[in-house]
């Protein structure tokens, strides 16, 4: 009976985003007895897409529920790691304490700016400022910086002549690379347009990697059609369906 | 654009019926017991030969997701090639680390495996810990991922789902712990960091054919011989705009702007 239910959803749901895509505004226009002229599909697809909202709501708590249990083992017993979990716990507090705070000053006092020097509570925006500007952006910054040096890493090991295609693959991003730095067009500056290093770089861009992306994408797109299908039909493997792998 | 506001063309919805038709009708066939050929491919092909190395190495094995939540396409796919690999996890008592990002993910990931324990009898050995909601930032996830991995020695690396900038912190951190790394993406753009860092890709519509290609059951082979009927068919049009196209601008009065306008409709 559950299988049967979630089919049926599923079904439904799939039926009507399907059916609002293909039916054009025209088809499906009509007028109320008040004259006011109705959209039967596409007028509601807002208010179906929000009953996603809700379910997805739900999964929210649950992934902060495993997150707090699994740090509330580790710092309750003083297991291995538990300093790292009261941290958890102590940014967390702070940065739930401290926004819900700033949004609730800056919600009640709307008409004017609570947060200006001089107001009894321009501390608090510093504060959030701290947390949210000087903090949190700064560590997400390092940790995106360091990907340059893993791409140092990456590509020192991948770009070596060890079959055909890496050394394809080597030549392609030798070209490409020197296209794009002042160093290749300084190079090749004095020969024909046709010889020179970013000619090249932008030939290789255009006529193979461009073909290669839309072509790619046209196989992803069907890829997902297919997967989307197989899931409107409740057809699709796996444990959604309670069909075994 | 407005949501709501934007409906298919004819063209689109011709190209949308002919798809899916090529899609259902190959699933029917297949599932009356016709016998069709996928060709090999050595990225999915690895998926067994990683999760047997870790089996062998006594080592876990890690398998990530992605970032997008559970409502994304390559999220589903990625979800129904982990309960490949946890059943078979579960099969060998191979211990198996699932790190999730996006919270609405975390509960479906987590009753995936558990099923997959369940499946194979052996849900005693299940351990709902190790299907970890690790932080809903990108950066933080990464960074959370990238200590598992090395504090966890892991054997096998699985990368599936949504990738974006971590995909070569993960590969990178991957592989200084020595694992087997298996990365499945749809993002072109982290296709070359995969590439250069991973030991097998899995890449495009590849990505969409790996339950199909792991399970072969008839719904999942048809599907995709489907699939390929379909690309055959845009490929033809591709094909004869180009060579109509080109005749136009050799051949003097040959209007081609008719062919525009139809793909236009």
């Amino acid at each position: 009976m559950k299988r049967r239910i979630v089919v049926a959803v599923t079904f439904l749901a799939g039926l009507y985003f399907f059916a609002e895509y293909l039916i054009p505004n025209s088809w499906q226009t009509i007028t109320t007895p008040s004259g006011a002229e109705v959209r039967v599909l596409s007028d509601y697809v807002k208010d179906v897409a929000s009953y996603l909202l809700v379910v997805l709501t739900f999964a929210l708590g649950l992934g902060w529920a495993n997150l707090l249990t699994g740090m509330w083992k580790k710092l309750a017993g003083f297991k291995r790691d538990w300093l790292p979990a009261l941290f958890f716990f102590l940014a967390v507090a702070t940065t739930l304490t401290i926004g819900f705070w700033h949004e609730e000053i800056a919600r009640v006092y709307v008409a004017e700016d609570p947060f200006v020097d001089g107001k009894p509570m321009a501390w608090l925006d510093s504060v959030w400022s701290i947390i949210r500007d000087d903090i949190n952006s700064s560590l997400v910054a390092s940790v995106f910086s360091l990907l340059a040096f893993y791409m140092a890493s990456a590509a020192y090991r991948a770009f070596k002549l060890k079959n055909i295609d890496a050394t394809l693959m080597l030549i392609a991003a030798f070209i490409i690379m020197m296209g794009n730095v002042p160093l290749g067009n300084f190079v090749t500056a004095n020969a024909p347009t046709n010889l020179q290093i970013p000619t090249w770089s932008m030939w290789i861009m255009n006529y193979i990697n461009s073909p290669t992306s839309r072509a790619l994408n046209f196989g992803i797109a069907i890829g997902i059609l297919a997967i989307s299908l197989r899931l409107w039909l409740s057809i699709e493997r796996g444990s959604f369906f309670e069909r075994e792998l | 654009m407005a949501i709501g506001s934007e409906h298919a063309t004819i063209t689109i919805a011709c190209i949308i019926f002919v798809t899916t038709g090529a899609i259902l009708f190959n699933i029917f066939r297949a599932r009356r017991g016709k016998e069709l050929f996928i060709r090999k491919i050595p990225g999915i092909a690895a998926v067994d030969e990683a999760i047997g190395r870790s089996t062998e190495m006594g080592r876990p094995i890690l398998f990530s997701p992605g970032l997008y939540p559970v409502q994304k396409m390559n999220t589903l796919a990625a979800l129904s090639v982990l309960q490949y690999i946890a059943r078979f996890a579960a099969k060998f008592g191979t211990r198996l680390i699932v790190p999730v990002c996006d919270p609405t993910t975390y509960p479906v990931a987590e009753e995936v495996v558990h099923e997959a324990y369940e499946a194979e009898g052996k849900v005693e050995d299940f351990r709902p810990e190790d299907v970890k909601f690790l932080a809903g930032g990108q950066f933080a996830w990464a960074m959370a991922t990238m200590g598992l991995m090395l504090r966890e020695r892991v054997g096998s690396c699985f990368y599936f789902g949504e990738s974006q900038a971590e995909s070569l912190m993960l590969a990178e951190t991957g592989y200084l712990a020595q694992a087997i790394q298996v990365a499945a993406t749809d993002a072109l753009y982290q296709m070359p960091f995969y590439i250069a860092a991973c030991d097998y890709c899995i890449f495009g519509e590849e990505y969409y054919a790996v339950t199909a290609y792991l399970s072969r059951e008839p719904v999942m082979t048809g599907s995709l011989i489907g699939q390929d009927i379909s690309k055959l068919v845009i490929a033809g049009l591709i094909l004869l705009g180009v060579v109509y196209t080109t005749v136009a601008s050799i051949v003097p009065g040959l209007d081609d702007t008719w062919f525009v306008w139809v793909l236009q409709q």
